[in-house]
This record gives structure tokens, sequence and C-alpha cells, in this order.
């Protein structure tokens, strides 16, 4: 089976005043097949937000090959992309910054249609199934955005994504701005949206209860570049790399247990350390990390991680 | 219709709207006006006219009341049918001129403050949205516009092209076309309106739902069109009135240089103009075309407000 989404070597670089640059992206290869659930993890500042919108295409990538059914899009220009835009699609995480507060949702759910060329009569048609598909009755169609709830919202923008009936949606921190209550109901709509359309998603995320409700495969990322990869649960049973390990042990726990919270900051992405870009604030750091870069290891159970000193079980 | 039923609900904007309405259509009535109540041609001298009033008939230009009777000074307001305000320096019905003088600067007025959104709004669209390139250089043409003084620039423009007449290749615009004024003061008021236009298109232009149209695949005119005007459009409402006031007040100004509408035809700057030399014997001439710009100005600095407090909750004011 051939993946919905391939990314090879992506790098998202800024050239700032001086000469200097910004390396927001380093070389991440991800690839999603499809039906499949991926998803990306890292603190903020990572640059996942950044490897989400070039995967769509929101922004084009410094180098790197982006492939949609085999077809690189990374170089392609906006006239050539239209009919790959139908493949993927993106939800943000602001409900409200993500709807035009003018238009009635209807007509926001119709405008993807209709920029690709369908016909109003159809595309009026295709709302109806739409609202049904998020859980909304049909009556919301005429209403305006700001009539709705956080989690309503969020609906209307799943929907929407899902209006060009896409292979891939991408997910920027779907539900971060929303109540846990609410949280649960979408995190629901997207497991049964992902049953019933075989959907393949990308989720951008930082939190863990969420990654493991949502995804079947993780992808960590530190600075830039993905630290370690492999199924979700083996993952967070498991950790590999010492930043994992990290993660999951800054998230409270039940017991009350203090959260162990990693020393020191994210360095910065203009003046990224030498060799491992974890070996600053790594607990189990040695000669061999500062001076030299760890390549991704596929490891025999489908996980890949990049440590010269992985922990072991 | 929510901020339509607002506005209505207020007071202030209910009486300068309807001041507004009776000057537009006292000034459109103006023919009527010449013709059945004042009979008279406004731009036709009179000098050596009179007309009758009970019965009795006298001269429009009465001699000079100084010792030697030299000179001659228009009838001043009789406060009837003719020559309600009196006559101007040539014997004119000054009542009639104000109308008809309101029809021209309020049409350029009018014309040039459509013109001038139009402008603005198609600048300041491009320049917001697009930024980058075309944002430098269309922002640094309006800040050029901008540090020249608005009227010393009217000034300017008119008087190379009201000498010469505008000719631009096979086009030859003459020099009393009113298209002259209306282009004239629509150009020096465009940085005012398209500055805050592309204020707003420019943060239009970075919302999560215009990123989304674009990675829907809608190409940039159908962004523009259904995602970035239609939140500019309270925008440019609230602007148009300050805009026309604005405009209203070059005009004058140019005509009362005579670098706008040209004799005989009128316009309130020119009444004023017309009614500089007579200021003190017969002041009725200046003040009346001046008491109109400053209803006009006064009504749509007020209806702009209240269309502001309307439209944008955040300035508070009544809902």
């Amino acid at each position: 089976m051939k993946p919905v989404l391939d990314a090879r070597d992506v790098s998202v670089r800024y050239h700032l005043r001086g000469r200097r640059v910004l390396q927001a992206v380093d070389g991440v290869s991800l690839s999603v097949m499809p039906g499949e659930a991926l998803a990306l993890v890292g603190e903020s500042g990572c640059g996942k937000s950044t490897l989400g919108r070039c995967l769509v295409r929101l922004q084009r990538p410094s180098s790197g090959a982006i492939a949609i059914d085999g077809i690189d899009i990374a170089r392609m220009s906006e006239r050539a992309l239209r009919p790959y835009r139908r493949r993927m699609q993106m939800v943000f995480q602001d409900s409200q910054a993500a709807l035009n507060p003018r238009r009635t949702v209807a007509a926001s759910l119709a405008a993807p249609l209709l920029a690709q060329g369908v016909s109003r009569a159809e595309a009026a048609a295709r709302v109806a199934k739409l609202l049904e598909l998020v859980g909304l009755p049909e009556e919301a169609g005429s209403r305006f955005p700001h009539a709705f709830s956080g989690g309503q919202r969020q609906r209307i923008n799943i929907a929407r994504a899902l209006a060009l009936d896409p292979a891939l949606v991408v997910a920027d921190e779907p539900v971060a701005a929303l109540d846990v209550s609410v949280q649960a109901q979408i995190i629901n709509l997207f497991s049964d949206l992902r049953a019933r359309l075989g959907l393949a998603m990308l989720f951008i995320s930082h939190d863990l209860a969420v990654v493991r409700q949502l995804s079947d495969r993780m992808a960590v990322m530190y600075l830039g570049s993905v630290v370690e990869e492999g199924p979700t649960e083996a993952l967070l049973r498991m950790p590999r790399h010492p930043y994992t390990a990290a993660l999951m042990a800054a998230v409270p726990t039940r017991d009350g247990a203090a959260p162990a919270v990693l020393a020191g900051d994210v360095p910065s992405p203009l003046d990224p350390p030498s060799g491992c870009r974890f070996h600053t604030r790594c607990p189990f750091v040695r000669e061999r990390c500062r001076s030299e870069r760890p390549a991704l290891v596929a490891d025999v159970d489908g996980r890949t991680t990049a440590c010269h000193f992985p922990i072991q079980s | 219709m929510s901020a339509w039923r607002a506005l209505v609900r207020r007071l202030d904007a209910r009486i300068a709207a309807s001041v507004l309405a009776v000057m537009v259509v006292a000034c459109l009535a103006a023919p009527l006006y010449a013709a059945c109540v004042a009979r008279t041609d406004p731009f036709m001298s009179n000098i050596g006219g009179s007309f009758s009033e009970h019965g009795v008939t006298r001269d429009i230009m009465q001699p000079d009341d100084n010792p030697l009777h030299l000179g001659l000074t228009p009838i001043g307001p009789q406060w009837h049918a003719q020559y309600l305000l009196g006559a101007d320096g040539q014997g004119r019905d000054v009542a009639t001129r104000v109308l008809y003088g309101g029809r021209s600067s309020l049409l350029i007025a009018a014309a040039s403050a459509a013109l001038c959104m139009l402008g603005a709004s198609i600048l300041g669209i491009c320049a917001g949205y697009f930024g980058g390139w075309t944002d430098t250089l269309i922002s640094r043409l309006l800040d050029i516009f901008w540090a020249v003084p608005v009227y010393l620039f009217a000034i300017s423009i008119s008087i190379v092209t009201i000498s010469h007449a505008l000719r631009i290749g096979p086009f030859s615009i003459a020099a009393d076309n009113l298209l002259l004024p209306i282009g004239i003061i629509a150009t020096v008021y465009l940085p005012y309106a398209a500055r805050p236009i592309r204020a707003r298109a420019r943060s239009i232009a970075r919302t999560d739902y215009v990123l989304a149209a674009r990675g829907y695949g809608a190409s940039h005119s159908r962004v523009i069109l259904r995602e970035v005007l239609p939140n500019l459009w309270d925008l440019i409402v609230t602007l148009a009135p300050l805009v026309i006031a604005l405009t209203l007040l070059a005009e004058s100004a140019l005509s009362f240089l005579s670098l706008g509408v040209q004799a005989p035809a009128a316009s309130w700057g020119t009444i004023i103009l017309d009614g500089e030399g007579l200021l003190y014997r017969r002041p009725a001439i200046a003040i009346a075309p001046g008491i109109a710009i400053v209803t006009v100005v006064l009504c749509l600095n007020v209806l702009g407000d209240a269309l502001r407090a309307v439209l944008d909750p955040k300035a508070g004011g009544r809902v």
C-alpha cells in the first residue's frame, strides 16, 4: 500500500537580518498510510506547527520533498497545486479565528466546494450532509459562527476540512483550546470520522493524553527534528529517547507525584547545540553526544530512535 | 441587519440624515425653484434688470448711498419669493444660485469621494493583502502623497490642469469639465482612506480563515472578494461620510480659488468668492453658501460618528 503522505527530508529555514538563519524544521521525514493516524508531539516552538503547514502547503518548505499520492507538491505552483489541495485539508487550533465572522456556516462550508468548481446546487446538498456528519442540526447552516460554542465551532471547522473529501486531514492542536469535557466529544468525533471515512490524519499536539487516544503512531520532535518515532502504545509504554521519557515524566499523574520537569530551556533554533540537539538538557549525556549528531536508526519492531545511548528496557 | 436598526434608533443619526436629505432634495429641485418661484436665470448677468413687488418696480442694482452716488450695490435679502437672499454683484438671484451651486458642490463631493473610496479600497486591499513588495510600493507612494499638504497639492494640480486642459493620449479634458476637480480631489484624499483600509486588510490577510481558504485552493481574487471584502464593508461605510465631508470642503476651497468649478457655473465655493467683495454691504451672499457647507459637513460628521459607534462594538456608545 502506498502512503497518502510521504515527506522526505523537509526543512524550513528563515533567513534573518545579519545573515543569521533560523532552522525551524530540520530534515524531517514522515509518512502516513491511508487510514492511519500519526501524532506529531513536542514542546511549543519545536517546529511541529510549521511542519504541519508545510505538509498541506500553506507554506513552502525550504528544501525536501512532500509527496501526496506519490506526487511531489513541495515546489509546485499554486495553480498546479489546486487539484491536490482536495486531498489534504487542515483543521486549526483556534476555531473562532478559522471561521469568517461575516459568513454563515453554510457559506463557509460551501466555500471549498465552490473554489474547486463544484456547482452551487451540489455544494448546498453537500453542506447538509457535512453538518449531519459532524453532528450539527441542519438549521445551523443559516447562522453565523459567533452563535456557536467553541466545541460546535470546531465541528464546523472539521466539517469544512471534510468538504472536499480529503484523504488526509492535518489537525493543528484541534482540541487544545477547548474545555476538557468538550475535548472528549471532539476526540470521539475524530475517532468516529476516521472509522466511517477511512481518513488518514496527522495530529499536532503537546498533550500526550490526547495523542494516546487519537493516534496509531507518533513522532516526537525536538528543535526541528524528529528524535523518536513508532507505534503510540509502544512509545508511551517504553520510551527509548530520553526526551520522550522526559515528556512523559512531565505529565501530572493522579497519585499526586510531582511531575518531573526537564531542566533548562529549549535552546534557540538560531544557535542550535552541536552534536545531539538534546545534549544540553539530557540527563544521560556523554562525551559522544556533544560532538556527534545521532542519526534516526530503525529498530526491528518498527520504531526509530535518534540517540547514541537509547534507554534499554 | 441589526446595525441598520441600531442606526435608525439613534436620534443624532436620524436628524443628520434628514437634514442631509432635505438639502440634497432642495438642490436637486433648483431648476424648479428657478422657473416657478424665483422666475430668474441663475447664470445670466442681470445688472440692468428690475423686478416688481406689490406693484412697485425696483432696480436690482441700487446706486450706492455715498455722497456722489457712484457705483452700484445689489439689493439685499427681500425675504420674498423673488430675490429671497438678495442679488449678487451681477444682479443674479443668490438663493437660486446657492441651490444650483449645491448641485455641483454635492455632485463633485460625492463623485470624488466615491472615486477616492474605490481607489483607496483597491490600493489598500492590494497593499494589505499581498504585503511584501506590493505593500512597500503602494505604502511609500501614499506616504509621498500624504507628505504634501492636501490643499497645496490640489491647488498645484488644478493650476496645471486648468490652465492647459488635460491631455492624456487621444483624450482631452476641457478646463471646465467637472471631471477635473473630481479627479484631483479624489487623488489628494487617497491616502486618507487607503491607510486604514490597508491596515484592516493586512490583519484580515493573516487570519486563519484566509489561510484555510488558501488551503482549499481559493484563488487570490476569490479570497479578496469572499473573505476580505465582507470584513472591510463596515470600515468603508464608516469612512465614506467623513471622506465626503472632506471632499466637499476641498471642492469649496478650490472653487473659491477659481480652480474648481468655472464661471458662469456656480458652486458653493464660487458663490462665496462672488460675495467676498460685497462682504460688508451684502454679507448674505457669502454667508448663505457658507451655512450650507457647514451644515452638510456637520451632518456628515455626525452620521459618520454614529455609523462608527453602531458598527464597531469596541468603540463603545449606545447599542
